[in-house]
């Protein structure tokens, strides 16, 4: 009976609010919306760094007259490292199949003999940690005396790196923002609401509602307000999501979250936080009379 | 039942009540009489915590105003029924609604709310009226909802603040003997009114106040036309 009136006096509080909570709901949504296009961006970035780290690999060339025992006993020390996918052993007839893949037959046939140095091919599976993995190879080559260079894309993948940290950096502070600027909405429209509800409130107290009673009124509108504005945020999130991957599916946005239920209740619960918190100092002033 | 202690009540420094001391007792009848702004409306404020006194003590059933805690005093709301003088209904909700809420915030069962609530409307002869808004009664149609909604947890005191002061004569004939049923009842009524006529025409127990003082303490004056 309790949730039941809570709901029920809830509806009423917002209808008395009228446009100024079909305001807030939308306030509500629109904060949501850009802070979920947001999140999907950055998802979406996530996913394509994962990607490149993919195809992150590491060259190492040997000396000449290397022995393949030597080389292979490398290999074996560099796959024992963790966060490695695989470690390739490419001796001088496979480099040069492979760069006539690449290029054709005929530089290498104008020479008198095969040039291309033996090498592994090492690739590193995808992570944050990626750059101290890379510098973990490097360490186990550099002290090698067979290898005569190591080719390693550390430039961009520090770079990427870095680029990721700023998203995030940039994600959390908008995140943030939006959140306050959400419970500020819904703190508001719970003020409205109590003041709405004035009579209401002072009726309740006078034939023996609780304060629990009374809190929980508001808090369900404020839950209600909420879950409305995640709910049209989560619409125009999917519109935006679908929009997005028609035109560039490369940069897709990653599919393993439900950002539209995480919307929901992230709405919800910003609703309640935001009434909660308006609650207590307004609440206060009202009094029987 | 109902005690008030040596009570004082300042407002921003200045006096409201001095001193104030008589009891009620269950099943009793008393007026409480004094012109506009003597405390009337401050003393049965006291009775349900809705203010508290300066200095002194009130006893209300087996709380008090020293010991009560703030979760407390809904419980105890929810055993003292009050009137006031401009109803206090909501007009956004039907009669039935009006006095359900009464239930419906101390979690009583659907069943019970819509049984009780028919019952109490009964009372008042109020029933035909249940699905219409507070806006289209009369003055004292509106009063007989209020009475209904004070009743209907079976409080043991009924507190009415100048419950007649809008009513035409009839009217007030009219809640005067829904009173004087529920007091028949065993429900003590303690009734405050600047009408001192009508307290000399139903002659019980009156406790004047003039500023902030119980003056007098007068046991049954007159019978003639008793509730």
């Amino acid at each position: 009976m309790g949730l039941l009136l809570a709901f029920r006096e809830a509806f009423r509080g917002f209808w008395r609010t009228g446009m100024v909570g079909l305001i807030s709901i939308a306030t509500i949504g629109a904060s949501l919306l850009v802070l979920g296009v947001f999140g999907q961006v950055v998802a979406g970035g996530y996913a394509l760094i994962d990607r490149l780290q993919e195809r992150v690999e590491v060259d190492i060339y040997f000396r000449d007259g290397v022995h393949r025992r030597r080389a292979l006993a490398l290999a074996r020390d560099i796959e024992a490292l963790p966060g490695i996918a695989e470690v390739n052993y490419l001796d001088q007839e496979a480099a040069a199949q492979e760069f006539q893949d690449m290029f054709g037959a005929g530089m290498l046939n104008a020479l008198s003999e095969n040039p291309l140095p033996v090498s592994l091919r090492v690739r590193m599976k995808p992570g944050s940690d990626l750059p101290q993995r890379l510098q973990a190879v490097s360490n186990v080559v550099g002290n090698n005396k067979d290898v005569e260079s190591v080719d390693v894309g550390e430039t961009w993948v520090g770079a990427l790196e870095r680029f990721v940290q700023v998203i995030t950096g940039v994600g959390l502070l908008l995140g943030s923002v939006l959140c306050l600027a959400c419970g500020f909405a819904v703190s508001n429209t719970a003020k409205l609401m109590v003041l709405a509800q004035r009579e209401a409130i002072e009726i309740m107290r006078l034939v023996g509602a609780t304060g629990s009673t009374v809190r929980l009124t508001f808090l369900v509108g404020g839950a209600m307000q909420g879950c409305a504005g995640g709910f049209l945020a989560s619409m125009g999130q999917s519109y935006a999501s679908d929009w997005w991957t028609a035109r560039v599916p490369d940069l897709a946005f990653d599919p393993s979250i439900d950002l539209n239920f995480w919307l929901v209740v992230l709405g919800t619960v910003l609703g309640v936080v935001g009434s909660w918190a308006s609650l207590n100092r307004v609440l206060s002033a009202v009094s029987i009379k | 039942m109902i005690e008030l202690q040596h009570v004082g009540v300042e407002r921003q420094g200045r006096p409201i009540l001095v001193n104030v001391d008589f009891e009620v007792d269950r099943g009793e009848f008393a007026f409480l009489v004094g012109p506009t702004g003597s405390g009337k409306s401050t003393i049965l404020r006291l009775m349900i915590f809705d203010v508290r006194p300066t200095r002194g003590v009130v006893f209300v059933g087996e709380y008090d105003s020293q010991s009560i805690r703030e979760p407390d005093i809904p419980y105890l709301r929810r055993r003292v029924g009050v009137v006031f003088q401009d109803f206090k209904l909501l007009r956004d909700r039907t009669v039935y609604e009006n006095v359900a809420l009464a239930l419906e915030v101390t979690g009583a069962k659907r069943s019970g709310v819509k049984r009780k609530t028919l019952s109490i409307l009964s009372a008042v002869d109020l029933v035909h009226k249940r699905d219409v808004y507070p806006d289209t009664l009369s003055g004292g149609e509106r009063q007989r909802v209020a009475i209904a909604r004070a009743l209907v947890n079976d409080p043991f005191v009924l507190l009415a603040d100048e419950p007649t002061a809008n009513l035409d004569p009839e009217t007030t004939e009219q809640v005067m003997k829904i009173f004087a049923e529920v007091n028949a009842r065993g429900t003590a009524v303690i009734m405050a009114t600047h009408d001192l006529q009508m307290v000399e025409r139903y002659g019980r127990r009156t406790l004047r106040l003039v500023d902030g003082r119980i003056r007098e303490d007068m046991g049954l004056v007159k019978t003639i036309g008793r509730p």
